[in-house]
């Protein structure tokens, strides 16, 4: 029994799996632009705390509904990042199976990002652009026509940005979407 | 032929011939891929260096384990320590998704990751044997006597047996 034991140990040993470098590589190259996307978390908050500083500068209504709405728009967009950001920064373990798992949840983080994105950034441009328009009439600043008009074409430049954005996230949720299906196939023929 | 060159052609040559081995046992005193990469350069590296004073005192196998072994040892004294007594041995288990049935590999992780959690002297002892290599062979690497590797080896035995079997 003991030398059966050793033998099944010995032929385990053996067969540990080598994990294919491209795929470690690919993963600590996402891990890195995971950790800049989470630093990038910082800017909005930046802005945020900007709109506070305003909100005490200039204390009207247009300013203070500004920033707490940039605040609710800021901590929802915190919650969903930190949530979806489960799971995602290191294998379960070191083998060929985990790194492709891994792979797997950041391709469907990525597309709930893409998902979030489609919802969220309509929601947000529409709701500073509204915002800036009533700081802007409740300042005065909006006495003649040229001035609703050059606001208007803001509002129309805002939305075509926008508009690019969702276009080309679009383009990248049918890349991400095929790696997903590929990864998915990879992890079916791991299982068998 | 020049002499660098016969040289590099043998370093080759016992990489290629061991290569799988000592990343085997790299992977057994680190965490990560990462790690186990550093470790194995480390490794290939000091046995480059020491190649030119290797004289056939012992077989080449036993020679370049010797210092794979004495290269492990130092990184990871120069690193947080993994397991290194029976007392440590009590680690959280690993994530592994219980809704996957990778059951082969599986296996082949709860087998190595056992192995990982022995204090080092016997870790050592196992991945030398599980490596095909006899008692003399493994008390010439490790410098012990043959009589100590095989108390080590039952100590090490016993000890995986008893981890394989509160994991499964």
């Amino acid at each position: 029994v003991n030398e059966e034991e050793l033998e099944l140990w010995r032929r385990q040993w053996h067969s540990q799996p080598a994990i294919p470098i491209e795929l470690i590589r690919k993963v600590e190259r996402q891990t890195v632009y995971l950790k800049l996307q989470r630093l990038s978390l910082i800017l909005p908050v930046l802005v945020g705390i900007g709109t506070i500083v305003l909100a005490f500068m200039t204390p009207t209504l247009p300013w203070v509904l500004l920033s707490v709405g940039t605040w609710v728009f800021i901590i929802v967009g915190l919650v969903f990042q930190f949530r979806n950001d489960k799971d995602i920064w290191a294998p379960a373990a070191e083998t060929t199976a985990a790194y492709v798992d891994l792979s797997i949840i950041r391709c469907r983080k990525t597309l709930n990002d893409i998902r979030y994105s489609f919802i969220f950034s309509p929601l947000l441009t529409t709701f500073v652009l509204v915002a800036l328009y009533q700081v802007l009439a409740d300042s005065g600043a909006l006495r003649i026509a040229r001035d609703y008009a050059i606001m208007a074409g803001s509002f129309l430049y805002a939305a075509g940005i926008v508009g690019i954005v969702l276009w080309l996230m679009r383009a990248k949720r049918k890349k991400v979407e095929a790696e997903l299906a590929y990864l998915l196939d990879l992890q079916r023929k791991l299982t068998d | 032929m020049s002499a660098r060159a016969a040289l590099e052609q043998r370093f080759h040559q016992l990489l290629s011939a061991n290569g799988g081995a000592l990343s085997r046992l790299a992977a057994s005193y680190t965490n990560n891929a990462s790690d186990r990469d550093d470790l194995f350069q480390d490794i290939a590296l000091a046995i480059w260096k020491a190649l030119p004073g290797f004289r056939g005192e012992s077989s080449e196998r036993t020679f370049i384990f010797r210092i794979a072994h004495n290269r492990a040892i130092t990184y990871i004294s120069q690193r947080r320590p993994t397991s290194t007594s029976a007392e440590e041995m009590d680690l959280p288990d690993p994530r592994l998704n219980p809704e996957k049935d990778f059951a082969r590999e599986q296996q082949e992780m709860r087998l190595f990751e056992a192995i990982h959690r022995l204090p080092v002297e016997y870790r050592q002892v196992i991945t030398l044997t599980l490596e095909d290599m006899s008692y003399a062979e493994i008390a010439d690497v490790l410098g012990i006597g043959e009589s100590n590797v095989g108390v080590r080896l039952n100590r090490a035995r016993q000890m995986l047996r008893e981890l394989l079997e509160v994991r499964k």
